[in-house]
């Protein structure tokens, strides 16, 4: 059953208004806007049954308006006010029916700054809200190579309805909804979102709606808002707040960033190791002091002010440890400081596994402030042994101690941290890309059980 | 290849040398509590120096 096509206006049988008729030859319920009464569309436009409990809601486009949307000319023939209670909240939003005689029916629906485009869509692909509800983890479904993620779940009732619309809308029929959204690894360029057609869209949304025995499956994208509201001559509502179909912003050169990135830290860490390698001069020749002969003072020459300088001591104990005190004047005889370093190494073997601790080594590292002859004295701290209750080896006393220094060093410090600085680069498209994600997401009403 | 990733190649390349050129004062290798004792005596000894 389907009304005339050649029919342009009606008059209202309950009020007597002259409505348009716009919305083309599958429209079944024209709701009067003036006395809200509900007029069968096809059998005479008899009045069905009063439909409005609630007064007109502002509205961004009127019924009538048109433009275009994706290259094709549109017309908004009908406007629904639906509402959504949950734990003491409540929603309301304003979805228009809009009709083209090429490409038929559609959605249009002002949400968080962005305008949503919806269609009906053919699929077998299903999820009840029963699934939704109980399933342990957040739901996944695969629909034309896309995988689309679990958003959230309504149950939303018609409270106002004005126009025309192909099907019956009822304030007493509550209609759930599943929706599952599809977003990509990347955004489009604004030439590639431009050219792309509804099913090219990303990101996207499945919305599984349920109204009694009827089930449809609908497909949402965001519209170029500017596009729109310039085709439409109407002013887009603003937002702050990121809508989960907003169009995804492509990292610009996001691989070339990554490639960069990736490349800058492997040269900066080599170079890095490299030169961390590089042993320098050798200004004070390795030499055993036994400790019984401590105190003792060295003598090494730095060629330039300014040079690192490594003093190396190693012990020879075991399973004991040794502290010493290290003064370094310069050669105006000055004290430059007075360290303390210790070296102590621990082993043994405990539920059938050897295990050490320590490595009877210590290091001291230092700029030399001018070029000269520098001495370095060693004092004898503290010593001892470390018995282990449960046997084992005996412990060897520290008895000698070895020292030597190295002049003129390298230090990988600046490029390990330039390394990290091309970490952060190589991170940077995933990262904006994983944030850009979690804003998204932020609305969704999934919660992870811990 | 556009000018943007032309002109970070080089920035890069520019970064990558300046740190080597760093690293091999040995920048950022000295203990630190080291260096701060050795900063206060110098600065010690500049006074030093001047008062003389």
């Amino acid at each position: 059953m389907s009304r005339a096509a050649d029919l342009l206006a009606v008059n209202c049988t309950a009020c007597g208004a002259g409505l348009d008729v716009l919305g083309g030859g599958r429209v079944i319920v024209h709701v009067c806007p003036y006395c809200g009464t509900a007029l069968d569309a096809v059998e005479g436009y008899r009045a069905l049954r009063k439909f409005n409990e609630t007064p007109r809601p502002d509205t961004v486009l009127e019924i009538g308006q048109s433009g275009e949307i994706f290259g094709v000319r549109y017309t908004v023939i009908g406007l629904l006010q639906l509402e959504e209670r949950w734990g003491g909240r409540t929603w309301q939003w304003i979805d228009y029916q809009v009709f083209s005689p090429t490409h038929g029916y559609a959605w249009l629906t002002f949400e968080q700054g962005e305008v949503i485009f919806t269609r009906r869509h053919r699929s077998d692909c299903w999820l009840s809200a029963h699934r939704a509800e109980t399933a342990n983890s957040r739901l996944s479904v695969w629909e034309r190579g896309r995988r689309y993620v679990y958003y959230e779940t309504s149950n939303s009732r018609v409270i106002y309805a004005e126009g025309e619309f192909t099907w019956v809308p009822r304030s007493d029929k509550v209609t759930s909804s599943v929706s599952v959204l599809h977003l990509a690894m990347d955004g489009r360029s604004r030439a590639e979102a431009k050219n792309a057609g509804p099913a090219d869209c990303v990101p996207s949304m499945l919305t599984f709606s349920k109204s009694g025995m009827e089930r449809e499956v609908y497909h949402s994208v965001a519209l170029d808002k500017y596009a729109f509201a310039e085709s439409f001559g109407c002013s887009m509502p603003r937002s702050y707040r990121m809508h989960p179909l907003s169009p995804m912003p492509r990292t610009p050169n996001g691989k070339f960033l990554i490639w960069l990135g990736l490349a800058g830290v492997v040269l900066s860490a080599g170079i890095g190791m490299s030169l961390s390698a590089v042993s320098g001069d050798l200004v004070l020749p390795g030499q055993t002091v036994r400790a019984a002969d401590l105190p003792r003072e060295f003598t090494f020459e730095v060629e330039n002010a300014g040079d690192l300088v490594s003093v190396d001591l190693r012990g020879n104990g075991s399973n004991s440890w040794a502290t010493y005190e290290l003064e370094l004047t310069d050669p105006e005889d000055q004290l430059l400081f007075s360290a303390a370093r210790g070296v102590e190494y621990y082993y043994g073997r405990e539920g059938g596994e050897n295990w050490s601790e320590g490595d009877n080594a210590a290091q001291l590292k230092f700029h030399a402030p001018v070029a000269g002859s520098y001495t370095l004295g060693l004092y004898p701290d503290e010593s001892g042994i470390w018995t282990n209750p449960k046997g084992g080896p005996a412990p060897q006393q520290q008895s000698e101690i070895r020292i030597r220094a190295h002049s003129g060093l390298a230090s990988g410090f600046a490029l390990y941290m330039l390394a990290l600085g091309f970490a952060l680069l190589a991170a940077f498209p995933g990262g904006r890309h994983l944030l850009n994600r979690k804003m998204r997401m932020a609305g969704s009403d999934w919660e992870d059980e811990d | 290849m556009t000018a943007f990733r032309i002109f970070m190649c080089l920035l890069a390349a520019i970064a990558i040398g300046s740190a080597t050129y760093v690293a091999r004062t040995g920048y950022g290798g000295a203990s630190s509590d080291l260096t701060a004792s050795i900063r206060a005596a110098s600065a010690g000894n500049a006074l030093n120096r001047s008062v003389k």
